[in-house]
C-alpha cells in the first residue's frame, strides 16, 4: 500500500526543481506576465472552492510577481530541506492561481504539476520510521492515498490523450503527424516531406500513449517505457517549443520508481 | 485500523477520485451525462485538466493574429524576438478567435479583445489605433499537409 520513501522524496525534489526552473525562466517575461499582465485572469468557475485556485481574480494582478518569488523560494527550500505540507499548500494555491492568470501560456504540464502539488500536501516530510510503520495510522492512509492518486494522475494523462486521439480520424489514418509538422506553430516541417516516417512517428506516439499506463506495472517494461517517455517528451518539447511541459511530465516519473516497494509491503 | 481495512479505504478513495477525473477528461460520448455534470462540479474548481493536445485531430489550420499599422503593414501580434512564453500565447489565442469566427462572430468576446489590446500595448503606444486580423493557413488535403490555403478575416473589437 505504501509507496517507497525514495520515490516520494525524488518526486518532491523533481517537482520543486521544475517549479523553480519554470518560474525563474518566466522572470524574463515578468513585465508581460506578472507585473503588468497583458492578459486578464480567467474568470473562476462557479463554487467557493475555485477562490483557492483563482486568487488573482480577487487580488491585484500586480501582486503576482510576489507570488512567483515566494513559490520559487519555497521550491528551492523543498529541494534541499524536508518538504513541509503547509509550504506545499501555499505553493499549490499560488501556482494554480498563476497558471490561471497566465492561462494563455499554460500547457498540460502546468495542469499536471498543479494537480500533483495538491496531493503532495499530504505526503510526509520525512521518512516514516520503522516504529510508526508497524501499526496502521490514519496518516498512513492519507500518505498512501495521495501517493497512489499521483501515480494514477500520470497514467490518466497518457491514457486520456491516447483515447481522445482514437476518437478522431487523422491519427488513425496516420496523417496527423504530418499536419502538426507543417503547422507553422510547431514543426519540424521536414517530417512531412518523408510521409512514411511521419506515419511511423504518428503510430508510435499513439502506441506509446496508450501502452504507458499498462507497461509501468511491470519492472522490465517500466524502465523501457520511461526511457521511451524521456525521448518522446524531449523530442516534442524541443520541436514544439514546450520544453517546460516535457520536463513537467518527467518530473512526475519518480512516483513510479518502485525500488524498495517490496520492503514496504512486508 | 486493520491493515486490510486501511488498504480498502485507500483503494476506495483513489477509485472515487480517478473516476471523477476520467468523467471530466474523457470525450463526452464516453461518459453518462449526469456523471459528467457531477465531475465538472467537483473537478473544475480544484483539479482542472484537459488532455486533448492535437486531439481528437490536430487543427487543420495554422492560425495567427496580425496587427495592422498602415494599410500594407501587417505584422504578427507577438514578434519572434519575444520571450518564448509570450510567443506561446499567440496560438491558443488565435485558436479561440478562430472558433468564434467559425461560429460567425467577428466581434470578439471582451476577454479575447482585452488580450489582443494587452499584447499589442507597446505597438499601440507608438503607432496609435490598431487593426487586427486572423490569418489561417489551412490544409486542403490531409495527405499533402504542406499545401495550405490562406484565409484572412478582419476582426472587430468591442469598445474597451
Amino acid at each position: 500500500m505504501m509507496l517507497p520513501w525514495r520515490s516520494i522524496r525524488l518526486l518532491q525534489r523533481a517537482v520543486n526543481l521544475w517549479l523553480f526552473g519554470y518560474l525563474f525562466s518566466s522572470l524574463w517575461a515578468a513585465e508581460w506576465l506578472w507585473i503588468h499582465p497583458a492578459v486578464s485572469a480567467l474568470p473562476p468557475p462557479p463554487g467557493a472552492l475555485s477562490m483557492l485556485t483563482h486568487v488573482f481574480v480577487f487580488l491585484p494582478a500586480e501582486w503576482a510577481i510576489g507570488a512567483v518569488i515566494l513559490v520559487m523560494v519555497l521550491a528551492l527550500r523543498s529541494v534541499v530541506l524536508p518538504t513541509r505540507s503547509y509550504f506545499t499548500a501555499v505553493q499549490w494555491v499560488l501556482f494554480s492561481s498563476l497558471v490561471n492568470l497566465a492561462w494563455l501560456t499554460s500547457t498540460g504540464g502546468h495542469q499536471l504539476i498543479a494537480n500533483v502539488l495538491f496531493w503532495m500536501i499530504f505526503l510526509p516530510a520525512e521518512e516514516p520510521t520503522t516504529q510508526t510503520m508497524e501499526r496502521v495510522q490514519v496518516s498512513h492512509v492519507v500518505y498512501a492515498t495521495a501517493g497512489w492518486i499521483i501515480r494514477f494522475q500520470l497514467l490518466l494523462a497518457y491514457a486520456v490523450t491516447g483515447i481522445q486521439k482514437l476518437t478522431g480520424s487523422w491519427w488513425l489514418t496516420g496523417d496527423a503527424m504530418g499536419i502538426v509538422a507543417t503547422d507553422g506553430s510547431y514543426g519540424p516541417a521536414w517530417l512531412a516531406a518523408v510521409p512514411w516516417f511521419a506515419g511511423v512517428v504518428n503510430h508510435a506516439v499513439l502506441f506509446f500513449q496508450l501502452t504507458f499506463p499498462v507497461a509501468v506495472w511491470w519492472r522490465p517494461a517500466r524502465h523501457r517505457w520511461m526511457l521511451l517517455g524521456l525521448v518522446f517528451h524531449l523530442a516534442t518539447g524541443i520541436a514544439f517549443g514546450i520544453v517546460d511541459m516535457a520536463l513537467a511530465f518527467l518530473a512526475v516519473y519518480p512516483i513510479w520508481f518502485r525500488t524498495g516497494e517490496d520492503r514496504m509491503r512486508r | 485500523m486493520s491493515s486490510r481495512s486501511a488498504r480498502s479505504l485507500v483503494a476506495f478513495l483513489v477509485a472515487i477520485h480517478v473516476t471523477f477525473l476520467l468523467a471530466y477528461t474523457l470525450p463526452g460520448g464516453f461518459v453518462p451525462q449526469r456523471l459528467q455534470a457531477w465531475s465538472t462540479r467537483i473537478v473544475r474548481p480544484l483539479f482542472h485538466q484537459r488532455w486533448n493536445l492535437f486531439a481528437p485531430d490536430p487543427s487543420p489550420c495554422h492560425c495567427q493574429v496580425e496587427v495592422g499599422l498602415g494599410d500594407p503593414d501587417w505584422r504578427p501580434l507577438i514578434p519572434d524576438d519575444r520571450h518564448c512564453l509570450l510567443r506561446r500565447m499567440d496560438r491558443p489565442l488565435a485558436e479561440l478567435i478562430r472558433s468564434d469566427v467559425q461560429r460567425g462572430d467577428t466581434l470578439l468576446r471582451p476577454i479575447l479583445a482585452g488580450a489582443l489590446r494587452g499584447l499589442a500595448r507597446d505597438i499601440a503606444r507608438d503607432a496609435g489605433p490598431l487593426r487586427f486580423r486572423l490569418v489561417q493557413r489551412c490544409i486542403t488535403d490531409p495527405e499533402r499537409p504542406a499545401e495550405r490555403a490562406t484565409r484572412i478575416t478582419r476582426l472587430e473589437l468591442p469598445s474597451p
